[in-house]
């Protein structure tokens, strides 16, 4: 399958000229690549996502696909394969009509149509279902079918707006790891909107955090999850303590819980920043290391297989995630010291 | 046509709105422009046809006598309807697609038909008048072209649109609403009066509303079956046009009507806004 | 239920249907008067009504000016419903009330409107006229069932389809109006039917020469001498019998698989599914 690299430029997308749905959002999306959008609703992931398909014109900016401009052509010019959040499978056709649809528009031979629909058929796991109509299908299968019919067109690029969000938690498990498959079968380049950090966790290669119509950050999974750039990018994603200070230089901090070290670029003397410390990056100590005042905890709440812990250290909010294995250790006390290592602490400049 | 329908590119709704402004421009407003018009230009310009309407007491008899049988229809068609609804709301099924069939054989059955067949039955030579003799009631009375006549066969025909206005809100009634305040101990009647009623006050509203004004000027069934000496207000409106070719009155009358027809969709729009009236009391 | 409700209820049906029936014996009544029970019975006045140029002229004039109400209707009411639903525009509310104006105007008002007019414009006594003033009164409800269709209506199926590389035109015609067929059709039946039913409009400007059928039967109720109006009425309420059977006959039959559905287990489920 062709894949092809998508660009955004600069684009701005405003209905009354004061609100900006889409502000200055600007993303280059390697071929083949696996981009997720994610945020809270009303951030403009799936504005941006529009505009892409061409649903919605961009205020001000350029999308490329590959070589091509294709801010002027029509949605149905531009050879983008969308899985929608309901499917919008065509109610009145049958699994085959629906996923030949895209072929009879290209006017592909009756023969080939057949042939290349039940092939996409068989790659998400349908062979036989073509005779059935989507009301007798379920949601997942719909799902499947909606994927066929998007990529049976083998399009240059392939947009999905929170496409498992209709599914149930075992299932959207499923299809996660069958996206994965998919994607990794095909080498299509694939942009996922999502408002769920976890899917977007465990299935990119990239993900482009959405807030308030602008882009806070992109980078891997794992950039996003330790090196956040922002305050909203590390508490939307995964759990956080967040820890006002400021800098001592060298890496040394002054915060309520006392001078904090940090893994960090340089950073000016005096300047405020927020440190971040992820819960499962503190762990009970031996003894009162390091001089560091006691947890004082106010509540525990038992997952099994770990224990979060919401106290405080001094006058400062603390979550902390304790494995299972150590949880014992904390039945019946009210107070225990904690450490971290100064690489886990972030910079939020 | 369909190009302009086509969802998302559409430029703007002006092509979509253009042909039916262009219509009612054209083929309903400049008509009932023509009827005030008329009104205010036949034979001379002025209000001399009002002012002789105002002074008719034949006028304000018509005017009585029709507002009298349009409530007269409006109560009586609630009276048969409402049961009928509510069975049709409550009972099996089965029951109910049998109810909701006779009032859709009897909804779509054009009233001529249904005029004609009253004819028969009401008529000097019908069952009614054979079974009143009969029972002894000699000379039998006339029934036929009566101000009952006509007031029977307007309710048996909307009673249809009544029932359809009462049923689109009572489905919507959650029957747990009953239960619950006959668990709360209320007497079935008490639980009906205090808990039924008020929630299908909306059906009873509407289907007042249709009522009412579909009779106000209603024209086929009273002409055909009423009394000539006890006209209604439609009635008399096509006489000026048939009979006394005087359109100068005519529309004097027509503009009455008019204004008192949407005097009350003036009332149920204030109180509950037009939108509901036709969807069926939803929304 | 209640067996008084459901006796009254039943009483009620009865008195709501059964004075129509009668027209069904006086069709074949041999009496020139409305004798009931007819003193002989007779073919003739439905070899009249499907002969006679009295009323087999109108018959053919109702069908003709139907079809037209429902054209010039639909050709109207598509786009302002698609306008109604789709887009927010300035004014929208007063457009709304506009055409929902012809079901606020008693019929009767614009009777004596079009009898001037149209005599202005040379329209009385010609199809024209009948169907541009039966289009108005069509108007209104044909409009309310396509807004309520187009309500329900799922967008994301057409952007899915332009997605798919279907061009606007090509999305209407494959996507849009064939899952909107049904409610195109019963606003087109609607429409129908409020012409071919419409009297009063009828009466008055569709003459001597188009008179619609129901203006024949009005008059021929009127001067109660011709007996083929017996026919004529028979006619109509059979097809109104028919027409409501037949709306009848599929949840009859959906009922009947669903019981199968329930008694036969998982095989005869299926079909139930399908056709609900």
């Amino acid at each position: 399958m062709n894949a092809r690299s998508l660009t955004l430029s600069n684009i701005t997308k405003t209905y009354d000229g004061r609100h900006m749905a889409a502000d200055d959002v600007s993303l280059d999306i390697k071929a083949g690549e696996f981009v997720s959008f994610l945020g809270p609703s009303g951030s403009g992931k799936t504005t941006t996502l529009m505009m892409i398909a061409g649903f919605q014109h961009p205020t001000s900016g350029e999308i490329r696909l590959g070589e091509r401009a294709i801010d002027n052509l029509p949605p149905h010019k531009r050879n983008i394969g969308m899985v929608f959040q309901n499917y919008a499978l065509f109610p009145h056709m049958t699994v085959a009509d629906n996923v030949g649809f895209p072929l009879r528009m290209r006017g592909v031979a009756k023969q080939d149509k057949e042939r290349r629909s039940r092939e996409a058929l068989a790659k998400v796991g349908l062979q036989g279902f073509e005779k059935r109509v989507p009301s007798e299908l379920s949601g997942g299968q719909q799902q499947r079918v909606a994927l066929a019919r998007a990529l049976v067109f083998e399009p240059d690029i392939i947009l999905l707006d929170e496409p498992l969000g209709a599914l149930d938690k075992a299932l959207r498990e499923h299809m996660q790891v069958e996206l994965k498959r998919i994607h990794k079968d095909l080498g299509v380049t694939m942009v996922y909107v999502t408002h769920d950090q976890s899917e977007a966790m465990t299935m990119s290669d990239r993900i482009a955090v959405f807030n308030q119509g602008r882009i806070e950050q992109v980078g891997t999974p794992n950039e996003i999850y330790r090196a956040p750039k922002t305050r909203f990018v590390a508490c939307f994603i995964g759990d956080s303590n967040l820890i006002e200070g400021s800098a001592l230089g060298g890496g040394r901090f002054d915060t309520p819980v006392g001078i904090v070290e940090a893994r960090s670029s340089q950073t000016d003397r005096n300047r405020r920043a927020d440190l971040l410390l992820r819960p499962e990056m503190i762990r009970i100590a031996e003894t009162s290391q390091g001089g560091r005042q006691p947890l004082k905890i106010d509540s525990t709440i038992n997952y099994g297989d770990n224990l979060l812990v919401i106290g405080k250290l001094g006058s400062q909010a603390i979550r902390m995630r304790v494995p299972g294995a150590d949880a014992r250790r904390l039945e019946g006390v009210s107070e225990c010291h904690v450490t971290w290592r100064a690489e886990d602490v972030h910079v939020i400049a | 046509m369909k190009l302009r329908t086509s969802p998302v590119f559409v430029e703007g709704p002006m092509p979509l709105i253009a042909p039916a402004v262009m219509f009612l421009s054209l083929f309903f407003l400049v008509p009932l422009g023509y009827v005030v018009w008329m009104s205010l230009s036949q034979p001379v310009i002025g209000l001399q046809n009002f002012g002789r309407l105002l002074n008719s007491s034949l006028f304000a008899s018509v005017l009585y006598s029709t507002f009298k049988t349009a409530l007269l229809v409006t109560l009586l068609s609630l009276l048969f309807a409402y049961p009928l609804a509510y069975a049709a709301a409550n009972g099996s099924k089965r029951f109910a697609t049998f109810l909701l069939t006779v009032v859709a054989l009897s909804f779509w059955t054009s009233y001529l038909v249904r005029t004609y067949a009253w004819m028969v039955i009401l008529g000097n030579q019908g069952p009614v008048t054979a079974l009143l003799s009969w029972l002894g009631w000699d000379p039998a009375p006339k029934i036929l072209f009566t101000t009952f006549s006509a007031t029977l066969a307007m309710t048996h025909a909307l009673i249809p649109f009544m029932t359809m206005s009462l049923f689109a809100v009572m489905k919507r009634i959650d029957p747990l609403y009953v239960r619950a305040a006959e668990n709360l101990g209320a007497h079935p009647l008490r639980a009906f009066v205090s808990v039924y009623l008020p929630l299908s006050a909306p059906g009873i509203v509407n289907g007042c509303t249709l009522v009412f004004i579909t009779c106000l000027g209603f024209y086929v069934m009273p002409v055909l079956l009423g009394s000539p000496r006890d006209q209604m207000i439609a009635g008399i409106i096509g006489d000026q046009i048939e009979q006394t070719l005087d359109f100068g009155l005519g529309s004097a009358i027509s503009i009455v009507l008019l204004a008192l027809t949407l005097a009350v969709y003036a009332v149920y729009n204030r109180f509950f806004g037009l939108d509901r009236l036709w969807a069926g009391g939803d929304r | 239920m209640n067996v008084w409700i459901r006796s009254l209820a039943i009483l009620i049906a009865a008195f709501v249907a059964a004075p129509m029936f009668i027209v069904i014996p006086m069709s074949f009544s041999s009496a020139a008067s409305l004798a009931f029970p007819p003193p002989g019975y007779t073919l003739q006045n439905y070899v009249n009504f499907f002969s006679d140029p009295n009323w087999t002229q109108p018959l053919t004039n109702s069908l003709l000016i139907g079809l037209g109400t429902v054209c010039m209707t639909m050709l109207v009411a598509v786009p302002a419903s698609f306008a109604l639903v789709r887009h927010v525009f300035i004014g929208r509310t007063v457009f709304n009330l506009l055409i929902m104006l012809p079901m606020i105007v008693p019929t009767i008002v614009m009777a004596i409107g079009y009898y001037i007019y149209f005599g202005q414009l040379r329209l009385v006594q010609s199809y024209l006229g009948v169907i541009l003033a039966h289009s108005c009164i069509a108007l209104p409800m044909s409009t309310l069932i396509l807004t309520a269709a187009l309500k329900g209506f799922d967008r994301s199926v057409e952007r899915a389809a332009m997605n798919l590389g279907a061009s606007p035109f090509t999305t209407f015609r494959l996507i849009t109006f064939p899952i909107l067929r049904p409610a195109f059709t019963v606003a087109g039946l609607f429409a129908f039917i409020a012409s071919f039913d419409e009297a009063v409009i009828g009466l008055f400007i569709s003459g001597r020469d188009k008179a619609t059928l129901p203006r024949q039967m009005f008059n021929a109720v009127r001067q109660e001498a011709d007996p083929t109006i017996s026919a004529a009425s028979s006619f109509l309420f059979l097809l109104v019998l028919a027409g409501v059977c037949i709306w009848l006959a599929p949840q009859l039959v959906r009922r009947r698989t669903r019981l199968l559905g329930q008694t036969d287990g998982n095989g005869a489920a299926q079909p139930a599914a399908a056709t609900s």
